[in-house]
Order: C-alpha cells, then structure tokens, then sequence
C-alpha cells in the first residue's frame, strides 16, 4: 500500500503539480506512448532483423578476414581487459557490481544459446572484463598504474591486428581502435603542448600557441584530409596504411583541443602552489610534475572525456579517405542490392550501437568526476 | 648558363612522374591495388553473405589481375570516395581506380588522370507504364513529363521539347519517392531521371512488368576507369585488357568456351589469346593475358550480365542501348586485333 501511495505522490509531485504541468503531461506523455507504439509495432511486426544477423561482422569488424578473426576477439579481451581495470578505479568491485556481472553473464549465456558461433569469445571478453575489474579492485599497484597499462595495451591491440594489414581494419572495431589510439595519445601531446604554450621561451610559446590556433581553427575533416594527402608526397619512400594516416591526421587535431583543456586546469591552480613548491627546493620540472600537473587534469578532466567522445563520434569523417568504419560499413552492407529495403533495420541497429557505447563513457565520465570531487574536498 | 640549368631543372621534374613505372610496381608486388567504391549497387558493393566484393567496377579490377597477374583473386581493394580518388591514383595509392566515374575533359586536362575505354553508360532516361504502349521517347508528344526539382534534367527535357517543337505539361517532384507516386497514381505519364534509378525503382516495385524503361538517353553519362597520367606503359596495357574483354564478347569467346578456342585454326584468335604472337610480350604481360582474363572472370557482356543483367534486381536493360555491342546497335566496340 505503502508503495502504491509512494507512487501516487511521485506522480504528483513530478507530473500533475500544476495545472500547467497537467497539461504539459497529458499533451506529452500520449505523444510518446504514440510514437513508441508506432516504433514497436514497425520492430516487431514489420521489420526483418535478419539483415543485422547476417551482416553482424562486416558491421563489427568491416572487411577483416574471416580465418584472421581470433585476433579480433584477442584484442577486443585486451580492450574490456582495460575497461575493467578502468572501472575499478572509479566504483570497486562492491556487491552490486557483482549481482550485475551475475546478470550480464546470464544474459550471455542465453545469447551464446541464441547465436552459437560466437558464444565461446562472447564469454571470454565478459569474463576479462569481470576478471580484470575485481583485479582492480583488490590490488592498489594495478590501478596506480592505469596509464602503463593503457599505453601497454593500446601498443599490443595494434600489433596484435596488424598481422591481417590495417587496410582490413573496419566497422565498430575501427571506430574503437581510433577513438582508443587517438584519446590515449592526445593526452601527453596535449600535456606537452600546454606546458609549451606557457613557456618562457618564446619561440616554443610561439610555435605551440600557433598549433593549437591553427588546428582549433580548421574542421576535423580537412586535417584528415590534408594529412591523407600530403604523408605520400612529403614521404614517398614511406608508405603509411590510410589506417595510420587517419590516426595521424585525428590525434594531431584532437591533441589541440586536449591542450586548451589541460591549459585550463594549469590555470586554475592557485599561484601559491609553485611558490611553496619551489621554496621547498622542487625542481621546475618536479613542481610541475608533482604539484601542478595533478591538479590541473582533475580539472582538465570532464573537458578530456567530452573529448574522447567527439573522437568516437566524428570517427565516421574517415570515410573521406575511404575507411570503412561503423556508419560506412551500414551503408556498404544497404548498397547490396538484396538489403536495399532494410535501410530502417541498419540504421536502428547503428542508432543503438552509438547509444550504447556513448552512454558507456558518459557514465563512467560522471563517475570519474564525482570522484575527482571527493579528492578535492578531503 | 641560368637557361641551360633551368632546361636541366624542369627535365628533371618531367622526368620523375614518368619513371614510376606502375606495371613493374604491380608485377613486384603480385598484388593489384585497385580503387573502388564500396556503396554503388550494380558497380561496387560487399555480399554480405560471401564477404567478397562485387559489382562490374569490382570485374574489372578482377580482370586486370588476372591478365596482368595471372589470378584474378589478387586484388586488394582500396576504398576511394568521389573525392579521394583522383588523389589516391596520382599519389600511388592504387594502380587503378574502378569507381563508376564519368569521362570529363577537365578530369584529363586539369586534374590529369587517363581515363581506359569507356566500359559502361549511364545516363539520364525516363520510365512508363507498359500498359500506355509508349516505346520510345518519340511516342512521348502531349504526355504530362516529370522529374525531380532543380535537377539539371529539368533543362534537357526543356531541350527535347524546344527541338520537337512539342508543348507538354512538365511537373517536377521533391523526391523520387513522389515523383514515382505520380507515376504509379497517373499523374504522370513518364517519369525522368539516372537510368539506374529508374531501374532500382523498376525492380524494386511490386510488378516489374507493368513499367518500361524507355531506351533513350537523354543526358549521357559514360563511366571508364584511369590511372595516373604519364605512364604509357600502363596506362595502354589496361586500355587493351579493356577492349579485349569487348573484343572476346563479340568474337563469341566466353569463361566456358575460352580452352577449346585456344585450339581454334583462326590465326587472329590464336594471337588474341595468345597461342601465338607477342602481344603480351610487348605489353611486359604474359602472353595467355586475355585467355586468363576471359577464363577467370569473362567477357563484357558475361560481366555486364552478372551484375546488371536481368537476372538481378537492378536489372538495367542492354539491349538496343549505348551499352550493347556495336554489331547490336550500341557502342561497345574494340579496335582490331592484329
């Protein structure tokens, strides 16, 4: 009874309060329940999902060769590996967590009894992930060192795909492995090129605030571009897969924005902390490292996640240069005249897939800060 | 003294496009980088079920490398754009692009690629019903005519009315999807646009058969492959592959045929395929070439069949068109073999 009450009053409170509350819910509320029945209606009675089973790993993995495919699952284990390890750092392997794993992995379970073929490395990447995650939790030397292990695995993912050749690299493999290389990446550079824009020497100050002007000036697609363009001109003698090329071309443009972050966290770190630092005989490079620098990514932090996900969400820009990456490969699988008609089922299925993975960061960001906040106020 | 260094300079700049000998890059590598699209239905686009490209662009490339490699599996495919590809041919990314492009003049005098043999047509063309009895353009006088708004095919059928003389109602639609409704509801007694369109919406509608795709093209749009220009060598050794896939259609040669031909007494088959003669030699390809190319991947016309025939759901009609051979009424043509 309680409950029913409960409810009652949240309705209340949060739809019927005033009058014009009233009539804002009864307007809105029959509008979605009609538009969610339409979309209903149309997934489950009209629409053919076949077309996503079947064409599940050219959307995933794009062209990568089918015998080659184990490579992927070993590097997709690397990557939830290090999503683990990086949940750790933000909620610890506690009780809820646990009932969540026990219903994640239920649920594979009934999808591995769904789709046979891919129930085997299904479990595993959930299981490294889960392995990892409470790892994490119990050792304070593995999450002290995220950023060693980040780098490590970002270098042995690219190694360990590379045997099938980058220009085999495509779909949401592609998208990932971009938005991984490019957010790890941009954040030293960034780091460097901060530091560099308040130097003392001038002609470093000069050279780097020009950088960040000048890629922060330009759309992300043009440096892409340019990039892709010039490396075989300037360079002919070193032929850089367009995988490279395109990895090049977003770290350099995201590195910019990642140094107006960062600058900005430097610059809310208060004048009297060098001071005591170097009155304490800090070296300048230790102030920096030590006091500054800490303090500064705390801040600099949200802006650096929003950062990682305009990666992941302007990936598909690299069809320019004719990579095949999630959007893309949706769109090559409708060009086969036999899917024409399944444009809706496609684009629903990469809606979801684009949703998910940004509610996946965008979680783990709030996490993050609210973290970072505690740390502040101790 | 300065005009003699400046000579030597500009020699010397002349001289490096021309020694990137792109055949010997392919013959050492073993592997054909070949550009195509990877979203044209018809021209180049992934089975979903094999995992492997298809589409006439994507034969082609099969083709050369089988003429020129000897196994027309060895092709990796290079995804170019409408606005990479131009580039990604002259940076030596790819040997050779294959992606539905129009012959332009500005293409070879400004942007300077050289365009192979015109391998397919396109082009603007109009639909009717089957029923209206309508056979050609011609029969068209005081129809009502539609198209899609702000197309340029607004203009050429301005044109074909002002040089017949005639004074039909013209309406233009948003989409195709409308204009196709004006078609289907009468409004319309013919619709205009890309002749790939018309056969999409031909093939994708309920009963096929009800609707004709007129044989006209109105605006011509004629797609070839290129490579970068400047390197002859190369560049002529596709143009033959090219018309000799033309050449073995009409001297009947086909995949399944194309052994026992070999045996054939007529000497100019014989050079052809290369039982006899130096072609291949003189190209710096191997002599069986064509016989490779016709066997692994076939003629024009077996290829054309495959990807736009009536058998699948594009289905583009060849017959008294552009695209059938010259000894049909069309422009497929090759020059002699001898």
């Amino acid at each position: 009874m309680t409950t029913f009450a409960k409810s009652l009053r949240w309705l209340h409170v949060n739809l019927f309060a005033k009058p014009f509350d009233t009539g804002l819910t009864l307007i809105v509320l029959p509008l979605l329940a009609w538009v969610l029945w339409g979309f209903l209606d149309w997934a489950i009675m009209l629409a053919d999902w076949s077309v996503v089973l079947s064409s599940i790993k050219v959307l995933m993995t794009g062209l990568f060769p089918v015998e080659k495919l184990w490579l992927v699952w070993i590097a997709l284990c690397l990557i939830a590996g290090l999503t683990g390890l990086a949940s750790s750092t933000t909620m610890p392997f506690g009780r809820n967590a646990l009932l969540a794993a026990l219903a994640l992995v239920a649920l594979s379970l009934i999808a591995a009894a769904w789709f046979d073929t891919i129930s085997a490395q299904t479990a595993l990447v959930v299981a490294s992930f889960f392995a990892v995650w409470a790892a994490g939790s119990r050792s304070e030397t593995l999450r002290a060192n995220l950023t060693g292990i980040a780098f490590g695995v970002l270098i042995t993912v690219l190694l360990v795909l590379s045997p099938a050749g980058p220009s085999t690299w495509g779909g949401l493999l592609l998208s990932i492995v971009l938005t991984l290389t490019a957010a790890l990446l941009t954040i030293p550079l960034g780091v460097l090129l901060a530091f560099g824009r308040q130097s003392r020497i001038a002609s470093l100050r000069a050279l780097c605030t020009g950088y960040i002007e000048v890629m922060r000036s330009v759309p992300l697609i043009l440096v892409v571009y340019c990039i892709w363009v010039a490396f075989p001109l300037v360079a002919p003698q070193f032929p850089l897969p367009d995988v490279v090329r395109g990895l090049i071309g977003f770290t350099l443009f995201y590195s910019a924005y990642a140094a107006e972050f960062i600058r900005s966290g430097l610059q809310s770190v208060a004048k009297g902390q060098t001071e005591a630092a170097e009155s304490l005989g800090l070296s300048d490079m230790d102030t920096k490292r030590i006091v500054i620098l800490p303090q500064a990514l705390r801040v600099a932090v949200p802006g650096l996640v929003g950062n990682i996900l305009d990666i992941f969400n302007y990936a598909p820009l690299v069809f320019i240069i004719g990579l095949t990456d999630f959007l893309r490969a949706g769109q090559m699988i409708l060009a086969n005249p036999e899917n024409s008609g399944r444009t809706y089922e496609i684009y629903v299925f990469l809606f979801l897939v684009y949703f998910a993975v940004g509610s996946v960061i965008t979680f783990q960001a709030r996490r993050l800060e609210r973290k970072l906040a505690q740390g502040a106020r101790k | 003294m300065k005009k003699i260094s400046l000579t030597l300079a500009l020699s010397l700049m002349a001289a490096v496009p021309a020694s990137a000998e792109v055949l010997e890059d392919v013959l050492a590598r073993g592997t054909l980088n070949c550009g195509t699209d990877n979203t044209a239905p018809g021209f180049g686009y992934l089975n979903t079920k094999s995992g492997k490209m298809e589409g006439l662009d994507v034969d082609f490339c099969r083709a050369v490398a089988a003429a020129v490699l000897g196994d027309a599996n060895k092709v990796n495919y290079v995804t170019v754009t409408d606005k990479s590809r131009f580039t990604a041919v002259q940076t030596g990314q790819v040997d050779v692009v294959f992606a539905h492009t129009t012959v332009k003049p500005g293409r070879e005098s400004a942007i300077t690629v050289d365009f192979l043999p015109i391998m397919f047509w396109d082009g603007t063309g109009a639909m009717v019903k089957t029923a209206s009895g309508v056979k050609s353009i011609n029969d068209l006088e005081g129809a009502n005519l539609c198209t899609t708004q702000g197309s340029s095919t607004e203009a050429a059928i301005a044109n074909i009315l002002t040089a017949k003389g005639w004074k039909n109602q013209v309406l233009t639609y948003e989409n195709l999807e409308k204009l196709y409704g004006a078609l289907d509801s009468g409004r319309c007694d013919a619709m205009f646009t890309d002749k790939s369109a018309l056969a999409a919406w031909r093939g994708n509608s309920a009963k096929p058969d009800d609707l004709t795709i007129l044989p006209e093209i109105i605006e011509k749009s004629p797609f070839a492959g290129f490579v970068a220009a400047n390197d002859s060598r190369w560049r002529n050794a596709l143009r033959w592959i090219t018309y000799g896939l033309i050449q073995a259609e009409e001297s009947g040669i086909t995949s399944a045929n194309v052994e026992e031909t070999k045996g054939s007494a007529d000497p100019a088959i014989r050079k052809f395929l290369g039982v006899e003669g130096t072609f291949g030699a003189d190209f710096g390809i191997p002599a069986d070439f064509m016989a490779q190319a016709v066997a692994q991947v076939g003629n024009y016309g077996e290829m054309y069949d495959r990807n736009l025939g009536p058998t699948t759901t594009i289905a583009i009609d060849r017959k008294g068109t552009l695209n059938a051979l010259w000894t049909e009424g069309g422009t497929m043509i090759s020059p002699l073999w001898n």
